[in-house]
């Protein structure tokens, strides 16, 4: 089946790169157009309704991000791309939207249009964006929502709400001081990196806590969250968990 | 008792009495000095720690992850078109930059020279990404000695840099950036300029501070602090002016006006 994008670069080196890459290694990828302009993107994006855009960050004229802001209903897949930029990296992972870095691999473009295929199929595309532009505006990281893949659908979470994740059998255990625990399907590792951040610490090979919700740490080597929750510390991170929390 | 034992008496008491008193302002005079001392220490080390961080952080800012990606990412274009020859030649001319990075990163002061051939090697990379959008001059004034004068080692590269991404990339037009060595107006000191007709320091600060909520830290903060420290080295004295040339000058930009007043001519 094949996929309609739209590339969006202010470098022509860059889009012909890509271009050149699709057609090596995704075929089924069909490009409908290509743009070096932002405004003629937004354009483009209601003539053409492509189904999958790749978005460079940084452009002159107006970023990635702000073209998205521009757009009513952001309905379409996006693969971000980017030569560096930590800060857009994280807000794009946290919406659990793709991206390439720059100079792109090439088993990372096919492993990012895999994905999106998948979430075309889905129709996931809208609420992401949405998250994204909604959390771009939000400056304190708890407050950003974070989007979990569940056995139930996308799940959108508040930071704030998370006490603790808990590594179970290769799926992760979200806990919440509001609600029932959930299920991810995705490694404990995942959310250590999508949570790094200093308001987080992985106590344990297993518990990544939320240090908001920290309420003793006891000599023995636990420690006790809202709810009532108790998570063990391992003996190799003590010390240095000791002074995390000094240091915060 | 005889009065002579009393005034004995006495007098012991006296020099008992002298003796404490020494004793305690001694004492006090030791305790005020050691706090001093130690009052002393802290400052020394708050400053320290201080310069640590700027030397730190202008580390950082040094080698900018973009700008080796960006260019990484160009030349990968010359690769997959097969042009050997090109390919080639940015690739040998990128690690040769890098090399150059390396080196001054490490070293206290460089020649004019040397940092115009670093600096012509950079913009040569910047150009590979943004063809001719981007076009750059040397005024160099001829009297000048290159080989014998010497500057701070990774001093101009980031302003250069900045004036590419925050002033040129920024502007619809295309680009010129221009750089002068030159003896100051009416004075025996070296000053170099960095001009650029990208969208002005005032316009690309009001475009920063709408962007990025998070970095705080902007290239104008770095370069002060760099001067700061150099400067507390009795080896340079510099002074830098930063102007918007749209208030002064028939175009839009920024103008950097670096004086090496210890550098003279």
């Amino acid at each position: 089946m094949s996929i309609t994008a739209l590339l969006v670069d202010d470098e022509p080196k860059a889009i012909a790169i890509l271009e050149n890459k699709l057609q090596r290694h995704c075929p089924h990828v069909q490009v409908v157009a290509s743009t070096q302009s932002a405004s003629e993107a937004l354009t483009l994006i209601n003539k053409l309704a492509p189904q999958l855009i790749f978005l460079d960050i940084s452009m002159p004229e107006m970023t990635g991000f702000e073209l998205l802001k521009k757009m009513d209903k952001p309905d379409f897949e996006i693969i971000f791309a980017t030569a560096y930029d930590q800060y857009a990296i994280e807000a794009i992972k946290h919406c659990a939207i793709g991206y390439l870095v720059k100079p792109i691999d090439n088993s990372d473009l096919v492993q990012a249009v895999h994905a999106a295929a998948e979430n075309i199929a889905e129709k996931t595309a809208l609420r992401k964006n949405k998250q994204l532009i909604e959390n771009l505006g939000v400056q304190k990281f708890q407050k950003k929502k974070i989007v979990v893949p569940a056995t139930t659908g996308l799940e959108f979470v508040v930071i704030d709400s998370i006490t603790h994740c808990e590594g179970v059998d290769g799926y992760t255990k979200i806990h919440f001081n509001d609600k029932k625990p959930m299920l991810s399907s995705s490694s404990i590792g995942h959310f250590i990196k999508l949570l790094n951040h200093a308001d987080f610490y992985q106590v344990h090979k297993s518990f990544l806590i939320n240090l908001n919700h920290l309420e003793r740490y006891l000599n023995e080597g636990y420690v006790v969250l809202a709810g009532n929750n108790t998570v063990p510390v391992s003996r190799s991170k003590r010390t240095d968990f000791l002074l995390h929390l000094k240091q915060k | 008792m005889s009065s002579i034992s009393i005034i004995v008496y006495f007098l012991f008491i006296i020099i008992l009495l002298v003796m404490v008193g020494m004793a305690v302002l001694f004492n006090t005079f030791n305790k005020r000095k050691n706090q001093l001392i130690k009052q002393q220490l802290k400052a020394q080390l708050a400053s320290q720690k201080k310069l640590h961080r700027s030397e730190l952080r202008i580390l950082q800012n040094q080698l900018n992850p973009h700008f080796v990606h960006n260019s990484l990412n160009a030349i990968q274009y010359f690769v997959q078109r097969n042009e050997v020859e090109t390919s080639e030649n940015y690739l040998s001319q990128f690690s040769k930059l890098m090399r150059l990075f390396f080196e001054y990163s490490r070293r206290k002061k460089v020649t004019l020279q040397e940092e115009k051939e670093f600096l012509e090697n950079y913009l040569s990379m910047e150009q590979l990404r943004f063809e001719e959008k981007l076009s750059y001059t040397f005024y160099i004034d001829e009297q000048l000695d290159l080989e014998n004068v010497s500057i701070p080692a990774m001093l101009l590269q980031p302003i250069v840099e900045n004036a590419i991404n925050h002033g040129i990339f920024q502007s619809p037009h295309d680009g010129l950036l221009e750089i002068s060595f030159k003896r100051a107006p009416n004075k025996q000191y070296l000053e170099i300029q960095i001009a650029d007709n990208g969208i002005g320091i005032d316009k690309s600060q009001e475009l920063q501070s709408q962007k990025n909520q998070t970095t705080t830290s902007h290239s104008g903060q770095v370069l002060k602090e760099r001067l700061e420290i150099l400067n507390d080295d009795t080896q340079w004295d510099i002074s830098y002016t930063i102007t918007d040339r749209s208030a002064t000058e028939n175009t839009t930009g920024t103008r950097i006006i670096l004086a090496f007043k210890n550098a003279l001519l």
